[in-house]
């Protein structure tokens, strides 16, 4: 790799972190960003902040979050050192910003996909209570007398949401660097050494959001994800729900004081046309529309139960997805499918969304629905 | 392809600042950035910031250092695409067919280049990029004429139905202003640089007003610049901008005063802020606004 590979490579993964930030960029920004950062000095970070200002930002009231992405990027690449070294390293570009090609987006993203069988049956001992013989079977099969220890036993999950930065926060002698003031002042003292402003941030735990698939034989494992959903809310979580079957329906009115089983059922009973299919794609993008950019939802983790199965038109699902994982912090697929060693991804649905998830978990039981909430801390 | 003697634009943002100075403009880095970015790429630049800080005025002194005309169209509450374009000359065109009624045969054609009213967006596509299009204040033309603009800043090419396409191969360099009084779309956005336009730092200000008239003295226009600031925080109708403290500077630099006291305050205030309500505002914090040296 050369260094105007690398360098490029580094304006990537920038445009991409502002995209956890809540920034909406398409592939065409991030391009514009790169050739405006190859017409000017890389190695100079009042370059690269103005060449990221003017290409990725198009609203004044975005510009403190602007800022403050920039200085964490910018004092996080300091403080790795060699690690993100390329960053403000000048490679050879030409005039008209040759190494461009869109094409290293899609790739740097890993999904990693969890395998189910890792904490399989038999590893719960022959004493093993009823709770723990419950622990690994299969919601679906679940009877009327299981399904009544299911909200305890979900509630028992540990959950963890990743902090973000939050808006408010005081100018301080230490802590991260704050770009916008820096260059405020390197300005106004014209030729002046860069003297850096420096801010202290505050945080709280992202939100999390659940959109459950509540069609046919999807309900049964949807269900425990609303448990789930009604409890972290329970231990004092920002937790929104939606469910949806031909449409979307945000419940989570419901989740603030009615039985959790109710309020399935309520939503259930609102999903008209079964016999139509799941309108995954349409639902999704219901999402991204009416609620994604909403900024109480943005930078939110997002958890998506549905077995993938699209009636409607797979490129819709895909570009919902490209849209939501720009607008969330994380996007995770649970996907009950998963939980059959056998299960590959193929439907085309499911392909066209695998670039956008972080990951897929199977969710099917107990013990896969711990390992999910394990990865929301991520 | 750029005539022989055009000039070929600028070489850095430090290049761009020093030619828009020696226009009359101070630039600071955003912006000269913002349009060094927006000559170079090339691609439009769309400008936001409150009234009166300097959005018309960079493409005017843009126009000026690129030694090209300026080609405003100047956006306004029912604007429309012909207004825009371009329109028939009806009165020739009646005029030339009813001499055509006398002498018959004489069939030249009404729809063609002699009766076609040039409007700036043809006027800037048929300059083969030898121009500063302004499209000023585009917050005020409704959402529709924003589709067409979109569609004409994507192509650089419209079709006329009687003189057939006009495409211009190289596009000219495209200034958009807004004043935010309502939110543009996100696909016209998406085609420009962004950039927002904060009022300048004090310091730069004084500068702005020695530049613009240099008749002020500097201590005068600091102490004016200062009142600024202060009327700037109150709760105004009209907040001054630079245009404001530009000619209440000026104002009192004919009064030949150096003094800002209460009483020129409230003598020359009318410079600076134009609505009576803002005028009776002030007078609650005067002190405040006259220099106690
Ligand atoms: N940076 C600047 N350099 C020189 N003159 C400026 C600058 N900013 C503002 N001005 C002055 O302020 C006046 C108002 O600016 P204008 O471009 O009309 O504001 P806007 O279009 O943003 O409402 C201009 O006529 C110009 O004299
Ligand atoms: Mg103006």
């Amino acid at each position: 790799m050369n260094d105007g590979e690398e360098l490029f490579g580094s304006l990537i993964r920038f445009g991409q972190y502002l995209r956890t930030h809540g920034f909406t960029l398409g592939p065409g920004r991030i391009l514009s960003y790169c050739r405006a950062a190859a017409r000017l000095d890389p190695t100079d970070p009042v370059d690269l902040y103005w060449a990221g200002r003017l290409t990725m930002v198009d609203d004044r009231r975005r510009l403190a979050d602007y800022d403050r992405a920039f200085s964490e990027w910018f004092s996080r690449s300091e403080q790795e050192g060699t690690a993100e070294q390329g960053e403000y390293v000048f490679g050879g570009w030409d005039d008209d910003g040759a190494p461009m090609g869109t094409r290293t987006v899609a790739t740097t993203q890993e999904v990693s996909v969890v395998d189910p069988s890792d904490d399989g049956p038999g590893s719960s001992g022959p004493t093993a209570s009823e709770d723990e013989i419950l622990r690994d079977k299969r919601f679906d099969h679940w009877t009327e007398d299981d399904l009544r220890r299911l909200h305890r036993l979900v509630a028992n999950i540990a959950v963890n949401l990743p902090n973000r930065v939050v808006r408010r926060s005081r100018p301080g002698p230490s802590g991260r660097i704050d770009l916008r003031r820096t260059v405020r002042r390197s300005l106004r003292c014209d030729g002046e050494p860069f003297h850096r402003a420096f801010r202290r941030r505050r945080t709280k735990p992202r939100r999390l959001v659940l959109i459950l698939d509540i069609s046919g034989s999807m309900a049964g494992f949807s269900r425990p994800l609303l448990h789930f959903a009604y409890a972290t809310h329970r231990a004092a979580h920002e937790v929104e729900v939606f469910c949806f079957g031909t449409r979307l329906t945000r419940i989570t009115p419901q989740l603030r004081w009615r039985d959790p089983n109710r309020s399935i059922e309520e939503a259930a009973s609102r999903v008209v046309d079964w016999e139509s299919g799941t309108r995954i794609g349409e639902s999704l993008n219901h999402y991204v529309r009416r609620y994604g950019p909403d900024s109480r939802n943005r930078g939110s983790v997002v958890l998506i139960c549905s077995d993938g199965l699209e009636r409607g038109d797979p490129a819709a699902l895909g570009s919902a997805m490209d849209r939501l994982s720009r607008q969330a912090h994380r996007v995770i697929w649970v996907n009950p499918l998963m939980g059959d060693p056998r299960f590959r991804p193929l439907t085309r649905g499911l392909i066209a969304s695998l670039p956008h998830i972080d990951s897929m978990v199977a969710g099917h039981n107990l013990a896969a629905l711990d390992q999910m909430a394990a990865l929301l801390a991520e | 392809m750029h005539a022989p003697d055009s000039p070929t634009g600028f070489s850095s943002p430090a290049h761009a600042a020093q030619l828009l100075q020696g226009h009359g403009y101070l630039a600071d880095q955003g912006l000269a950035t913002a349009i060094y970015l927006a000559r170079v790429l090339p691609q439009p630049l769309m400008l936001e910031g409150e009234a009166g800080v300097g959005k018309t005025e960079v493409a005017k002194a843009l126009a000026d250092a690129l030694a090209v005309p300026l080609v405003r169209l100047q956006c306004y509450e029912g604007i429309d695409a012909s207004q825009a374009l371009y329109e028939w000359d009806y009165t020739r065109q009646l005029l030339h067919l009813r001499a055509a009624d006398v002498r018959e045969g004489s069939g030249r054609d009404i729809y063609s280049e002699e009766f076609l009213l040039e409007r700036p967006l043809l006027r800037a596509l048929r300059s083969e990029g030898r121009c500063v299009l302004l499209i000023d204040e585009i917050d005020r033309a409704d959402d529709e004429f924003e589709a067409f603009l979109l569609e004409i800043l994507s192509d650089f090419q419209i079709s006329i139905p009687e003189l057939g396409i006009i495409h211009s191969a190289t596009p000219p360099m495209v200034i958009l202003t807004s004043n935010r009084t309502r939110e543009l779309h996100d696909a016209l956005k998406r085609r420009c640089l962004y950039h927002w336009i904060d009022l300048p730092e004090p310091l730069r200000e004084v500068e702005i007003i020695r530049t613009r008239a240099p008749e002020v003295t500097e201590a005068l226009a600091r102490k004016v610049v200062r009142a600024a600031a202060r009327l700037r925080r109150a709760d105004l109708v009209k907040t001054p901008g630079v245009a404001e403290t530009i000619s209440w500077s000026r104002a009192l630099q004919r009064l030949g005063t150096s003094r800002l006291d209460v009483g020129m305050v409230r003598l020359t205030m009318g410079a600076a802020l134009k609505e009576r309500d803002d005028l009776e505002t002030a007078e609650g914090f005067i002190e405040e606004l006259a220099d106690l040296e």
